[in-house]
């Protein structure tokens, strides 16, 4: 007998659905927040004069790109609390994808930090701009507009990995996903829904991005 | 209206993609299949000792293996073990990638309308562990909003615990294994699973975990089939009344699990 195909089985656990991906929201907004403000600084350090605060700012990136997210969750949620500190899921897992991220996001910053010619600097001094002025108005928004697409890749793949909190018992969209289908045994319903919820999160996400960017960027569409 | 027409077309595509892995409505019994082919393949879990475990070189040992190997020397084939998680366990057998599910599965009529049950081989019941330093004597004493208890999400537990500690707060995990690191490292107070699972974890981890007294509920422990083949139900269900009648079955819980089987009649 072929499996039937029926949505209709998990109507009942829908209602439970609507908090999983408020949770799954939160997660992946604060993660992307916090990752953007590590990123920044650590991208920053890689740009210093100083050796040692350069390879501080390297060996992070490193660490954080070379070892998986799933490891990380288990050792901030499981490990930590050998050493006194226990955390909730909701926070370890908002800390362990942060620093996770914050790696990527470096990356990315620190692209676009390279991609301003040096000239740029010299000519804002000779015109009497202090360094502080002369990242102001002439480097951060040229690296705003250099990065902007690049980060809503590193935006999306944040709520996707956000998945993986549900190892570390948040209640998110992929745990409503497993408590269902082991429940039900109606997995291939739970699976589609849960792609559906995440493909839905993930747009809004980028087309907010994007609604954001035409509002910053106006002055550079008007011009063209 | 075109959107919403797109998203059912899209629903359809999924159904016809999952109906193409099944099998079509003219192929044989899955119990010729097995006998034509010569072996019969069964979906376990990879980490729940004594029930099941891989081995360092890969093999797949415990009680539940030991049960598949027996049903293969019945029906005169090879066991082929696919080892898996706790969705893939399901949808193995929905899809026909495997013959049998042998992975400490508790059978309810919810589950029953996607995949087959046999009569059970094991009934088990559910109580709480903690850690030896937990002064609770009761499971009543844990019925606290303080309390926070392990659970394997979507199984017994998630109507157990709440219907036995309305108070408790309930930490859902994917794995026992997940479940008994919570409770070592002390991210939950309790975790609630099935009595052989919590003893050979006692005895894992000497002087670190013990068991409250009292029971939350009762698990019918039974084989998985494929649904919609009597014929295959028929022999499987067969070799289980029969592994159970002779003391097979008692003989081969006293090797995995060290003590005496309880019975598996329910009283009524």
């Amino acid at each position: 007998m072929q499996y039937t195909f029926a949505l209709r089985t998990i109507y009942p656990y829908l209602g439970t659905l609507w908090q999983a991906a408020l949770v799954t929201l939160y997660l992946s907004l604060l993660g992307i927040a916090i990752s953007l403000v590590i990123g920044a600084g650590v991208a920053v350090m890689r740009r210093s004069r100083s050796m040692p605060v350069r390879f501080l700012g390297a060996a992070y990136v490193e660490v954080m790109r070379n070892t998986p997210l799933l490891v990380i969750l288990y050792i901030v949620y499981f490990a930590l609390p050998q050493t006194g500190l226990r955390l909730s899921s909701f926070t370890a897992a908002l800390i362990g994808l942060s620093l996770n991220s914050a790696g990527y996001m470096a990356e990315i910053l620190r692209a676009g930090l390279i991609a301003i010619p040096h000239g740029q600097r010299e000519a804002a001094a000779s015109q009497g701009m202090s360094g502080l002025q002369a990242f102001r108005y002439i480097v951060f928004p040229q690296v705003i507009r250099i990065v902007y697409a690049p980060l809503g890749n590193q935006f999306i793949a944040v709520i996707l990995a956000s998945s993986l909190a549900s190892v570390i018992a948040v209640e998110d969209v992929a745990s409503w996903m497993q408590t269902i289908g082991s429940t039900s045994f109606r997995f291939f319903e739970t699976f589609v829904v849960a792609a559906g919820v995440y493909l839905v999160l993930c747009q809004s996400v980028n087309l907010g991005r994007i609604a954001i960017g035409r509002a910053l960027f106006k002055h550079l569409r008007s011009a063209r | 209206m075109a959107r919403l027409s797109l998203v059912k077309t899209a629903f359809a595509a999924a159904a016809l993609m999952l109906a193409a892995g099944s099998a079509q409505a003219q192929t044989p019994s899955i119990l010729q299949q097995v006998i034509q082919r010569g072996t019969l393949r069964i979906a376990v879990l990879g980490s729940l000792p004594p029930y099941s475990k891989v081995t360092p070189s890969g093999e797949p040992e415990g009680y539940d293996i030991d049960i598949a190997k027996r049903i293969a020397a019945a029906l005169k084939v090879k066991p082929e073990f696919v080892v898996g998680d706790i969705p893939s366990r399901v949808t193995a057998l929905q899809t026909h990638k495997v013959d049998l599910t042998i992975a400490d599965f508790t059978r309810n009529v919810e589950r029953s309308t996607t995949v087959a049950f046999t009569d059970p081989y094991l009934v088990t019941v559910m109580r709480l562990m903690v850690r030896e330093d937990n002064k609770a004597k009761t499971i009543a004493e844990l019925d606290t909003p303080e309390t926070r208890i392990a659970i394997s999400r979507g199984g017994t537990a998630e109507h157990a615990v709440p219907a036995n500690l309305p108070k408790a707060k309930i930490v859902r995990f994917n794995t026992q294994a997940d479940e008994l690191n919570a409770l070592l490292s002390g991210q939950v107070d309790a975790m609630a699973e099935d009595n052989f699972y919590n003893t050979q974890a006692i005895k894992d981890h000497p002087a670190k975990l013990k068991q409250l007294e009292g029971d939350l509920a009762r698990a019918e422990i039974a084989i998985g089939l494929p649904a919609g083949d009597f014929d295959w139900y028929r022999v499987i269900n067969l070799w289980v009344h029969q592994f159970n009648a002779t003391g097979d079955n008692a003989r081969l819980f006293k090797k995995w699990f060290g003590f005496d089987q309880p019975t598996i009649q329910a009283k009524f």
